[in-house]
């Protein structure tokens, strides 16, 4: 978490956001227009999710492998005293192990319909607050299997390029691999 | 549920069917609705056939003979689905379900009090139909009929039925909804769809598409009663729960909290001033005082916590007195029941997954194992048949014993079925041991009734037993000898939260496995390893026991290469009668552990039951040694692949 920047909100975005809060003063949200993303590395390559769907932030620590689980299960941490598995996000989507420092490498504990799990990434990268209309919606665009079922968009940050994840999407195809076995 | 009158068993008996049978039904619609889309699915149609078994053995129990003669036709077009003679059309979904519906405005009518006209007549009629169909369909083409065959047999039951509907319409349907106005709007049967022309061209093969749609229109027809199976699964196991606890149990827990209170502050306090302490050795002694005071009001805690959740076993005991005089009284048979240890606590998730296992024993006993009573007399028997069930705590676990004086199960009867039904082979059946034998009862599909009552024999039942048995840890296993009686017994964990676990190590990776079936730790060097046609085994007090290596199993990484220990542990485990001896580097120690799911992502993986967070703050994975028994023997027999194919629908971990 420490090494986390702070917000950075595009230069491009701040009059849009200061129309939006104009137009519904006193709420603490952003309105439906701006998305706030957590924005985390898979090699050099930039991903995010929704912030609302994040829990936590933490280390990786004491992996404990489990035998015989999927290849992209790094195995279940002990998340005090609850047990969360942990997906490789790198290994769910077939990329080449990472060459990153490993101090860097972080789990995302992310909550869905009652299901819990932690996602292990290179490296969490700064909290995004973006207009929705800088997010190309393009489901797919032929990144292979895996990764085509899970984007929800490209978001456009100058010449940066940040995919956006479908968390509900990512969580049923895994789940639905993992049942395949 | 009801208001639970204790001086008035039999109202408490009826209540606990309606709620009982409301629930079953509800979960049947969904059932059927999943089904039309998987018709060949094996797992549902046994859970199918199950259900609709227990809602009749528990309506014939309280003398409802009305449910018991729908679901008994209802229960034979099942059977003819399971066994593969008919197809599970939409056609003869429909018949089916109207049946359903039948069944929930008798279940209402009970509930009520009112009597209610349904056309029990019709409805079966419809039914012996179906089955009429189903037969010939069946025998014409050698088993597994053609597609056109089920068609055309669906297309004339259609007719049929569009012709009988008018009657019952007229007739039935309506003075009963008329009759009971107070009836929850979902009782009354849904209007029937409109009838199906009877000439509707439809190809051999029904694709998806024309599978989905006539299960969505009947879902529109239904309205919210047919949501999607998979919630319906779901909701099965956390319907409201509520549990009534001694006073004093509760107050033992609340005094132990307290000393958990004064034992943190004094903690608390201790660490709070440091700033000048001058006797360290004395503080350090205060210490650990207040830990071992601390640790011991936990152990305390964690037991009368237990407590809380402990039930007499009379619970679900008391309900079969009545049960065994009317069953007994049925078949001509006169049978004593003996409950023993009545007062033996149960933890309250196995009281409620027991009720079911322990009627199909019971009945079992009294249909197949207690003769007539002149056939008694002439073996030199008393005249009088005794059931006896007792139940007692061994150690870490509840033991419960059903035992009989009949005449035993024929195990050579029971190998020769099990062969003629293909559960075996031949080959199997010369290498079992009677002792092994009599265990095949426990397998999906077997009977060995050669007429079916509606008492058992239908060959659901010891199946059931033993996957709703092993659903709470548990197991059973069955003795008998001929002409002396046969003994059921039921292994139980105490409590299903926490278990006692040895701590096992293989390389750098620790394993717990559940101490309650673990028999002995041997210790061994490699050259005490032999083979017997490849497989591993050790010679154990003259007894072969495989072996399997976890290193090997789990594929434990293999960091250090050359750090192979010199000396190596066997993990002697049991389960029923089946040994089986994991190969394990180090036993560092056993530990109190508390089992926790990991999750449904990796829940369904063979051999591993959950994980627990050890005292360091690891996560261990704890071993399931009952799946991994039966992966193991599976391997083993990969000479009868028809036992295999068996298997799964055994563990019953289809839904």
């Amino acid at each position: 978490m420490e090494k986390m920047e702070t917000a950075v909100v595009p230069v491009s975005d701040r009059g849009e956001l200061a129309v939006e809060r104009t137009a519904t003063p006193g709420m603490v949200d952003f309105g439906e227009s701006i998305l706030q993303l957590v924005s985390f590395k898979l090699g050099e390559e930039e991903y995010a999710l929704d912030v609302m769907n994040v829990r936590e932030i933490n280390r990786i620590s004491d992996v404990t492998r489990v035998p015989k689980a999927p290849y992209f299960v790094e195995g279940v941490m002990n998340l005090r005293g609850k047990i969360l598995p942990v997906i490789n996000l790198r290994k769910r989507f077939g990329f080449p192990p990472s060459s990153t420092d490993p101090e860097e490498a972080r789990t995302i504990v992310v909550f869905q319909e009652g299901v819990m799990v932690g996602l292990a990434v290179d490296q969490v990268f700064q909290v995004i607050r973006i207009g929705r209309d800088k997010i190309e919606n393009n489901e797919g665009i032929g990144l292979g299997n895996v990764l085509d079922a899970v984007m929800a968009g490209v978001a456009h940050l100058g010449d940066r390029l940040v995919v956006l994840l479908n968390l509900p999407n990512l969580l049923e195809t895994i789940q639905r691999d993992a049942g395949r076995r | 549920m009801g208001d639970g009158f204790d001086n008035d068993e039999m109202k408490e008996i009826v209540q606990d069917f309606l709620q009982e049978a409301t629930e079953m039904l509800e979960g049947l619609d969904n059932f059927f609705v999943q089904l039309e889309n998987n018709p060949e699915d094996k797992t549902l149609l046994n859970e199918i056939f199950r259900t609709a078994h227990s809602i009749k053995g528990s309506a014939g129990f309280i003398n409802l003979t009305r449910i018991v003669e729908v679901a008994h036709h209802a229960e034979n077009v099942l059977n003819q689905l399971r066994s593969g003679n008919m197809r599970a059309e939409p056609a003869v979904i429909d018949i089916i379900l109207e049946a359903m519906d039948a069944l929930k405005v008798l279940v209402n009518e009970v509930k009520s009090g009112e009597q209610a006209d349904v056309d029990i007549e019709g409805i079966n009629m419809k039914l012996d139909l179906l089955l009429q169909w189903g037969e010939d369909a069946g025998s014409g083409d050698g088993g597994k009929e053609e597609p056109s065959g089920g068609e055309e047999m669906a297309a004339a039951v259609r007719e049929e039925q569009a012709i009988d509907r008018v009657s019952s319409d007229a007739s039935s349907l309506l003075p009963a909804s008329a009759e009971s106005p107070e009836a929850p709007p979902a009782a009354p049967p849904p209007p029937p769809p409109p009838p199906p022309p009877v000439a509707r061209p439809q190809p051999p093969e029904p694709s998806g598409p024309q599978r989905v749609t006539p299960a969505a229109s009947r879902e529109e027809a239904q309205g919210a009663e047919a949501p999607a199976g998979a919630k319906a699964t779901e909701g099965a196991g956390e319907s409201d729960q509520t549990i009534r606890v001694e006073i004093s149990r509760l107050d033992s827990v609340m005094n132990l909290v307290g000393e958990l209170v004064l034992g943190r502050n004094r903690l608390v306090k201790l660490s709070g001033d440091v700033d000048g302490v001058v006797d360290f050795e004395q503080r350090i002694k205060e210490v650990a005082e207040a830990i071992s005071q601390l640790n011991r009001v936990t152990t305390d805690l964690q037991t009368a916590v237990i407590k809380t959740r402990m039930q007499p076993i009379k619970k679900v005991l008391g309900k079969f007195p009545r049960m065994v005089r009317d069953l007994s009284r049925k078949m001509g048979k006169s049978i004593r029941l003996e409950l023993v240890g009545e007062e033996t606590e149960l933890d309250k998730s196995v009281i409620e997954e027991i009720g079911d296992p322990l009627v199909h024993i019971i009945r079992n006993s009294i249909d197949h194992g207690v003769e007539l009573p002149d056939d008694r007399i002439a073996q030199g028997k008393d005249a009088e048949g005794v059931v006896r069930i007792s139940a007692y705590q061994e150690g870490n676990s509840i033991v419960i014993e059903i035992v009989d004086d009949g005449r035993g199960i024929d195990v050579e009867k029971v190998k020769k079925k099990a062969v003629e039904r293909g559960i075996i082979s031949e080959d199997d059946a010369r290498r079992m041991t009677d002792g092994e034998a009599v265990n095949i009862i426990f397998l999906p599909g077997f009977s060995t009734a050669d007429k079916v009552t509606d008492v058992s024999g239908r060959g659901v039942g010891m199946d059931v037993v033993r996957t709703n048995i092993s659903k709470i840890n548990g197991s059973v296993e069955v003795s008998t000898q001929k002409g002396l009686g046969s003994t059921f017994t039921i292994r139980l964990p105490l409590t299903i939260a926490i278990i006692q676990a040895l701590m096992v190590t293989i390389l750098p990776e620790t394993y717990a496995i559940p101490l309650a079936s673990v028999v002995e730790t041997v210790k061994i060097t490699e050259k005490d390893i032999k083979t017997i046609s490849g497989s591993e085994v050790l010679n154990l007090r003259q007894q072969v026991l495989p072996l399997i290596r976890l290193r090997d199993e789990f594929k434990v990484p293999q960091e250090e290469a050359g750090s192979t220990p010199a000396g190596t542990y066997v993990v002697v485990v049991q389960i029923g009668s089946k040994n089986l001896g994991l190969v394990v580097d180090r036993l560092p120690y056993q530990e109190e552990v508390v089992i926790k799911s990991m999750g449904p992502i990796l829940a369904g993986i063979r051999g591993l039951a959950g994980a627990t967070i050890t005292g360091d703050g690891k996560v261990v994975i704890i071993l399931d040694v009952g799946e991994i028994l039966q992966d193991v023997s599976l391997r083993l027999k990969t000479s009868s692949p028809r036992v295999g194919a068996g298997e799964p629908a055994m563990l019953g971990n289809g839904l």
